[in-house]
């Protein structure tokens, strides 16, 4: 060994630029997947830290006495028990448990009986089990199985990536030892054994890795932290838990298991790299290596489209890039990953967010997000006029719309006289548009002041037969309460919320109301027809009902009096100026005082949103990071080592007459070949991603709910075009670099040895 | 007729304690048509000589002019351009592209002119090279002898002014050899092509119309062999 070590450390310091380029190798290949397990290992420590801080046990039982749970302290597998006892005299008792049972159910079984917990049978509102905890914490032997699955599915795709990992370290092996076939031929020649010219590179290997390792193990950390505060910095983890809770428990964690896992397989990689490296090599005669230079091609393909396009270059191109066709394809391969991921992820993401953004804007009519309040209820019926002017003055809102639900139905000619009704609404002008938008999926008939002008009514026909009447008879169903009765309802709507007993109240009041129904003719002043095509608020609308809606001023001016003795809580649709007033507005909501309760708030809604999707960016955009690397320096590996290896072929090119530009020229068609390999390769694939969601949207069923994929076949085809174009130029540069390297010496000296 | 003329050739390898001097001061020119055979001992400046001559690798200093063009006045790309119509280079190890199959590898320098191949040419050249059932073969599906053939039929294939070759049949057996010579010694006779040979092979040489024998980077002997 020691001849084999003299020569490895010979040849690790003086072929520096090779040792870096090997150590920088490993550095990247153990960097990612020591990014990958630590941001795995640390987002299972945050959500077991979220679990534990919302429910601190493994099992909680109900209603024990101190004497019962003190008895359970000696059990086998406990660790801590804490018992509580409450006013109202109830108890819990939670117990922690320790690692290394074997079956959680049989103990716990066994523990209700040998300790008499008064367990008659298995009664499970007496207690509960925190699965989740008790997986994180690996508590039995189902525990642990269900962590080593989840473990082995990251694996496995953490090896898929390393793939193209391991073909980092394979090219950076290969470029090295190509450059000392001859020297190994010589050894060989003058009496070295093809095991000891293996393990020569395979100890090389092991030392690199001395110094690769370790890095990489810190650049993993080090990028994994950043990647982590990156995420965070959006909020990404308030917008889930408590901001208390969150500073608590969002914290990163490392794991040394991991660490020693991603470094055995790091080391494993390297060895395999070199230890194929060296098989190959031993495989060379030492006559081989020492008198030859270019590898034998023993089949080409005779036509290629680069011939036709760029012709006898484009011909030597495909050529060259196919004599080592499992790289090509693993480069490829690595190459359109990377591509198809970059497009595939930003085109998703956007596409998700923009497809949230859709379905809260179903409910709400716009695309900057609204808060929707409600009014409350007040003995006065158009009490909520003053809480919309006092809005208004706010100055938060740009626009306020409203619409008031009136119990009112169509009572003409067959219509409605099935027993569906119709709604009746009353809108605002600011709300008219995005009404009929929202509600039927169409402009309405005519604008807000001609309907106001013609003191009639829009009849919307659902899925019926169009209304083709002037006037219609309108039966309106009007409640009076008793005074009483409205003052118990206010004070139900005074907090803002209804519990169960409060709704009571209002269905016991409702119940006792006086009921009046008032026949009126009504004019209609439009009539519209919307079909099952059209996707409102409500889904696809009740065949044969026909809603009908008039502007606000019919209200106000006397319609109200018909629904009986108290305000309708109409929905109120206040769109905020600017992200700036929407904490204020969100304030001034929220205060009681203002008679106004927050049913849905879409512009809070829109930011939590938002915050996860930039979390899931900046996730997607460090894996990306770091796959797009990989794919990289495998690109410039492989054009590196293609023209290393083909150095005095190219040479005795020149020397029949080739000139520099005509290989650069060669060369940079070669790098096209690779990079439109692989964008076409990502185009098809993204297509397939596409019609594959596609076609799982449709078999789940989903798109029959109204979900709709919305992304473009060729939507992701300008971010391939954009990273392939930064493939393109890398590798470009890349190889113009090498062979302006190669051209400082004579083509004559280069054809004279490999080296 | 001179066609090729060299001056005061210098080539000097390494700097103070280790420079070689692999050619000193080397003078002497080819008539056209000539078959001129360089010898001497490894390490005597043959292949260096050749290589200055055929605009592969530039003198120290000295003067080379080939159909009277200063070869070495001329920029890469221009040097380049005169290597692929000029001259035709044949290598001990043939140095053919292995992606390229015989008919390809003989008309590259051809094409990479961006010029399209005389058929008629290359069909007698195939011919006289014994080829023709070989066209499509790559460099590894053919014997070393077959090799060699193409290299030549590269070499001759655009006419060039000259044709050097670093010991041709250095790698082959004496039947492939005596072929070989056979085609260049027909191929300066037909087409009264200028060839310079490197051997180390006397009977070679004795084959050429004229011998210079080089030691020690200079030229110690210069004889007609009395052959044309």
């Amino acid at each position: 060994m020691k001849f084999e070590s003299l020569m490895a450390i010979r040849y690790i310091f003086k072929q520096k630029r090779h040792s870096l380029l090997t150590i920088i190798s490993i550095f990247l290949a153990l960097s990612l997947m020591t990014a990958l397990f630590t941001g795995y290992y640390t987002l299972t420590c945050v959500l077991r830290e979220v679990n534990y801080a919302n429910n601190p046990y493994h099992v909680r039982i109900y209603d024990l006495t101190k004497e019962q749970a003190e008895s359970i302290k000696s059990y086998d597998h406990i660790d801590t028990v804490e018992f509580k006892e409450f006013i109202a005299g109830n108890t819990q008792t939670d117990i922690m448990l320790k690692k290394g049972m074997k079956d959680f159910l049989t103990w716990f079984q066994q523990l209700l009986k040998d300790k008499e917990l008064g367990f008659e049978s298995v009664d499970y509102d007496r207690y509960d089990i925190n699965m989740s905890l008790k997986n994180y914490d690996l508590i039995d032997d189902e525990a642990r199985f269900n962590q080593l699955q989840l473990l082995c599915i990251l694996y496995v795709f953490i090896i898929f990536i390393a793939m193209s990992l391991r073909m980092i370290i394979d090219t950076a092996f290969e470029i090295s030892s190509k450059e000392r076939e001859r020297q190994f031929g010589m050894l060989e020649s003058i009496g070295a054994s093809p095991k000891q010219i293996v393990r020569i590179i395979t100890l090389e290997g092991l030392m690199l890795c001395i110094v690769g390792v370790p890095l990489g193990l810190l650049g993993g950390i080090g990028s994994a932290w950043l990647a982590f505060r990156s995420v965070l910095s959006s909020g990404i983890a308030e917008t889930f838990i408590a901001p208390a809770l969150a500073k608590r428990t969002v914290t990163f964690h490392i794991s040394p298991m991991y660490l020693a896992l991603s470094a055995v397989t790091g080391l494993v990689w390297v060895l395999l790299s070199a230890y194929g490296t060296g098989m190959r090599v031993i495989k060379i005669s030492p006559v081989q290596a020492i008198t030859s230079g270019g590898g034998v091609v023993k089949k080409v393909r005779r036509r290629s489209l680069a011939g036709l396009i760029f012709g006898w270059k484009g011909k030597l191109a495909s050529r060259n890039v196919r004599r080592q066709p499992k790289r090509f394809i693993i480069t490829v391969l690595s190459l359109t990953l990377s591509l198809s991921l970059y497009s595939s992820v930003e085109v998703v993401v956007d596409n998700a967010q923009i497809a949230t953004k859709k379905m809260i804007m179903m409910d709400t009519g716009s695309d900057e997000g609204v808060m929707l309040l409600s009014p409350n209820i007040s003995a006065d019926p158009l009490a909520y006029k003053d809480t919309v002017e006092n809005l208004k003055k706010t100055g938060y809102f740009k626009a306020i719309g409203m619409d008031i639900l009136g119990t009112a139905r169509l009572k003409e000619n067959g219509i409605n006289t099935d027993g569906r009704s119709g709604s009746t609404y009353y809108v605002n002008k600011d709300w008219y548009e995005p009404f009929f938008k929202v509600n039927y999926g169409l402009e309405p008939p005519m604008t807000y002041e001609e309907l106001e002008a013609s003191g009639g009514f829009i009849a919307v026909s659902l899925n019926g037969d169009p209304i083709d009447l002037k006037e219609a008879n309108c039966l309106y169903f009007g409640k009076y309460y008793s005074d009483d009765d409205l003052k118990k309802l206010e004070k139900v709507y005074s907090d803002g919320e209804v519990d169960e007993d409060e709704f009571k109240v209002f269905r016991e009041a409702g119940e006792r109301a006086e009921k009046r129904n008032t026949e009126k003719k009504v004019k209609i002043a439009a009539s519209v027809k919307i079909d099952d095509s059209a996707f409102g608020r409500y889904g696809v609308p009740a065949e044969g009902t026909v809603d009908i809606v008039a502007p606000i001023s019919m209200y106000e001016n006397g319609d109200y009096e018909l629904f009986g003795n108290y305000s309708y809580p109409p929905n109120i649709y206040a769109e905020v100026v600017d992200n700036a007033s929407y904490s204020a507005a969100l304030k001034y909501v929220e205060e009681p005082k203002h008679k106004v309760e927050l049913f849905f708030d879409a512009v809070g809604l829109y930011q939590d949103m938002d915050a996860v999707f930039t979390g899931i960016r900046l996730g997607s955009a460090f894996l990306n990071i770091f796959i797009a690397l990989i794919a990289m320096v495998n690109l410039v590996n492989i054009i590196t080592t293609g023209l290393i290896n083909r150095k005095s072929e190219l040479a005795s090119m020149q020397c029949v007459g080739m000139t520099e530009g005509q290989l650069y020229g060669m060369s940079i068609v070669e790098c096209l070949q690779f990079v439109i390999t692989a964008a076409v390769f990502s185009v098809i694939l993204c297509i397939l991603l596409i019609i594959g969601t596609e076609a799982f949207v449709h078999v789940t069923g989903l798109a029959e709910d109204g979900i709709k994929l919305g992304i473009g076949y060729f939507e992701p085809v300008p971010k391939i075009l954009l990273g392939s174009a930064a493939a393109f130029a890398v590798s470009t540069i890349a190889s113009l670099l090498t062979l302006r390297n190669m051209q400082k010496t004579e083509p004559v000296e280069r054809l004279r040895s490999v080296d | 007729m001179e066609l090729l003329k060299i001056e005061d050739l210098c080539k000097t390898y390494g700097k103070g304690e280790n420079e070689v001097k692999a050619l000193d001061k080397v003078s002497f020119t080819v008539p056209k048509g000539q078959m001129l055979a360089v010898i001497g001992p490894s390490g005597s400046g043959k292949s260096t000589l050749l290589h200055i001559i055929g605009g592969v690798d530039r003198p120290t200093s000295g003067k080379v002019w080939l159909d009277g063009q200063d070869v070495y006045e001329q920029n890469n790309k221009n040097l380049a351009i005169f290597r692929r119509r000029q001259v035709g280079l044949i290598y001990q190890f043939y140095n053919l592209i292995p992606v390229l199959s015989a008919e390809e590898n003989i008309t590259l320098p051809m094409i990479m002119d961006g010029r399209k191949p005389d058929k008629e040419r290359l069909e007698k050249l195939l011919k006289l090279l014994d080829l023709t059932e070989r066209r499509d073969h790559l460099p590894s599906q053919l014997s070393g002898g077959q090799q060699q053939r193409v290299s030549i039929g590269r070499a001759m294939f655009t006419s060039p002014g000259v044709i050097l070759a670093d010991e041709p049949t250095g790698n082959l057996d004496s039947k492939n050899s005596a072929e070989i010579m056979e085609l260049l010694r027909n191929s300066n006779r037909d087409f009264n092509q200028t060839m310079i040979i490197i051997t180390h092979d006397e009977n070679i040489a004795l084959q050429c119309d004229r011998i210079i024998t080089v030691s020690d980077g200079h030229i110690v002997n210069d004889v007609l062999t009395g052959i044309n």
